[in-house]
């Protein structure tokens, strides 16, 4: 399995276009806004003074770094990153050189954990390299780190804080990617798998929306808003609430709607629904010819 | 010969594409047997399921119905047999942004192994060590057909399937792939699976042939076997009128300007040549002469070219 995954690294990590775009976007990225950030701080006045104003911690700003994967962006990348993994071995017509060599489960098992170590390494090194910029630009301006580097009971909560947020990052990640490697495997095309990844994220989040019309057009199938609470999207925000405040996730305005659920429910409705998607995935892949 | 024997078993091999109006039977009930340690040649037009069968063996296609055994196991079953196995499919395709030699590498860490001695010594072999450093998307045709030799190779296969293997390639290459892959049986002990369309390569590089038609198995033997019942006979005869007229009635026969050529072995020579002199007809020259495999090949699938 290692040799495996090390041939999905090298394919992965070649491909220069592929890989800037859609990993070391970010931290670049993170990098040059931080530069920018500098040097506006050594010419504008107006900016340092409003910086010390803001003086936002170093370790929120790596906790809020994870939720860019759920932002239109970093979906965006993430989907397109997991199209090229899992439907580009169709346009080249390169499964026929490798199904040979392995099993199916293997091949697909070793794309999942190359896709995983991607996504690690891009948001990972891109909240190191935004916990340095935060640092760097706080004493540029004459401010104060904070956390200390040496405040041991901040530093293991935000230790813990960090863990989940990037726990939850990494599911919602993870699902999202699940879709797309669904569609790209089903429509034998990285465009189509970037499209169903879209629609089926976009369906997710639009349950709450279409619950809530139908339960204004026909009051009678009120309780339909209970399904909101078994898509990932609302579980996710579950458990990063019960991490986070000790307490139930509900939705504004839904409170009186929706029954609190726990953490264990969550966490199992998460795990089925990864277990499932990822037995379509093999299913589907398991049983389809390779023809090109 | 015990199942062992033989490095390829099919029994009743179909496949289906499609449904209804869309079905297209691919291949229909093909049953062969492939010894070890031969050239074996598999023969036939585009379309006839050549291809779709070669997917069969090497789990890139299911089977509708029947059975596929590769050096006596099922791959759908003990899927490790195919680590025995070294496959060309079609016309060679790679990783574009990679270099010869990083496909090499990936093709084998997927098989689950790290040969860097042997790659380098494979690119050798192909001819293609000066190149190896450079991106595939670079490299002629020919030079793809020789990586992808050498990607079938890179785990020392018992088995080797090629599909067209002599596509894109030189008259030398062509020539040097035959001599390679007669050495690949003789001196290495391997045995060679080869669909080719190059029918004279097929007759000169293969022990045995087996000819695909439609999807369905035509023809099965050595290419002496096959050709031994098909040689024709060359006569020159006059008037040519009558002789096609009498000897019509027991040959299958061609008329041509100033001969005959009658579908006949050279044991029915005498017979000819007696019947002829019955009926007053002048014999000048009767000749049999032995058909190419390309002869037999358009007689046994009505002259559909391959």
């Amino acid at each position: 399995m290692v040799n495996l995954f090390r041939a999905e690294w090298r394919k992965i990590v070649s491909n220069r276009l592929v890989v800037s775009f859609t990993v070391w976007i970010f931290p670049i990225g993170a990098l040059i806004i931080y530069l920018l950030l500098l040097l506006g701080v050594m010419v504008s006045e107006e900016l340092r003074s409003g910086l010390q104003q803001q003086n936002v911690s170093w370790t929120d700003q790596m906790n809020m770094a994870w939720s860019i994967i759920n932002n239109q962006f970093g979906r965006l990348l993430l989907l397109v990153l997991t199209a090229f993994i899992f439907a580009s071995e169709y346009q080249w017509g390169t499964w026929k050189n490798i199904i040979p060599r392995s099993s199916r489960v293997k091949l697909v098992a070793a794309k999942f954990m190359a896709l995983g170590a991607f996504v690690v390494i891009a948001y990972g090194s891109m909240t190191i390299v935004i916990a340095l910029g935060n640092v760097v630009s706080t004493l540029a301006i004459g401010g104060t780190v904070s956390p200390a580097l040496n405040d041991g009971p901040a530093l293991s909560a935000f230790a813990r804080d960090y863990a989940l947020n990037a726990f939850t990052a990494l599911c919602s990640g993870l699902i999202a990617a699940c879709y797309t490697a669904l569609g790209g495997i089903w429509l034998r095309s990285v465009i189509g798998g970037i499209a169903v990844g879209f629609l089926l994220t976009f369906a997710e989040e639009s349950v709450l929306l279409v619950v809530l019309l139908l339960r204004s057009l026909i009051p009678s199938l009120s309780n339909l808003i209970g399904l909101h609470q078994f898509t990932p999207g609302y579980n996710l925000a579950n458990i990063g609430s019960w991490a986070t405040r000790e307490e139930s996730y509900l939705p504004p305005g839904l409170v009186t709607l929706l029954e609190p659920r726990s953490l264990e429910f969550s966490l199992v409705v998460v795990a089925v629904w990864l277990v499932v998607l990822l037995a379509l995935i093999l299913y589907l892949f398991r049983k389809q010819d390779i023809l090109g | 010969m015990t199942a062992n024997s033989m490095a390829i078993e099919l029994e009743g091999l179909s496949k289906v594409f499609g449904r209804r109006k869309r079905r297209v039977q691919a291949v229909n009930n093909i049953s062969l047997k492939v010894e070890r340690g031969q050239v074996f040649g598999f023969l036939g037009p585009n379309g006839a399921g050549k291809t779709t069968t070669i997917r069969m063996l090497l789990t890139l296609i299911f089977p509708t119905q029947g059975q596929v055994r590769v050096l006596g196991q099922s791959p759908y079953v003990a899927r490790d047999v195919l680590k025995r196995v070294g496959a060309v499919v079609e016309t060679p395709v790679f990783y574009n942004y990679l270099t010869g030699r990083q496909n090499l590498e990936v093709l084998a860490r997927t098989s689950g192994t790290n040969q860097p001695a042997r790659i380098e010594a494979l690119l050798k072999q192909v001819n293609l060590g000066e190149r190896a450093g450079q991106r595939v998307a670079t490299y002629s045709l020919g030079m793809r057909q020789r990586l992808a030799l050498a990607a079938a190779l890179i785990e020392d296969p018992d088995l080797v399937i090629f599909d067209e293997p002599t596509n894109g390639m030189d008259p030398a290459g062509i020539q040097e792939m035959r001599g390679f892959i007669r050495e690949l049986v003789d001196v290495q002990g391997k045995t060679v699976f080869l669909s080719s369309h190059l029918l004279s390569e097929v007759e000169q590089v293969c022990d045995r042939v087996a000819i695909i038609h439609r999807g369905e198995l035509k023809r099965e033997g050595s290419v002496a076997e096959l050709l031994d019942g098909s040689s024709r006979v060359r006569i020159e005869a006059a008037p040519l009128d009558r002789a096609q007229v009498i000897l019509g009635e027991g040959w299958k026969l061609t008329p041509y300007e100033d001969h005959l050529l009658l579908e006949a072995k050279r044991a029915d020579v005498p017979a000819i040549v007696r019947r002829l002199n019955e009926t007053g007809i002048d014999v000048f020259h009767v000749a049999a002469e032995r058909s190419s495999l390309e002869d037999y090949f358009l007689s046994v699938t009505q002259g559909e070219t391959v």
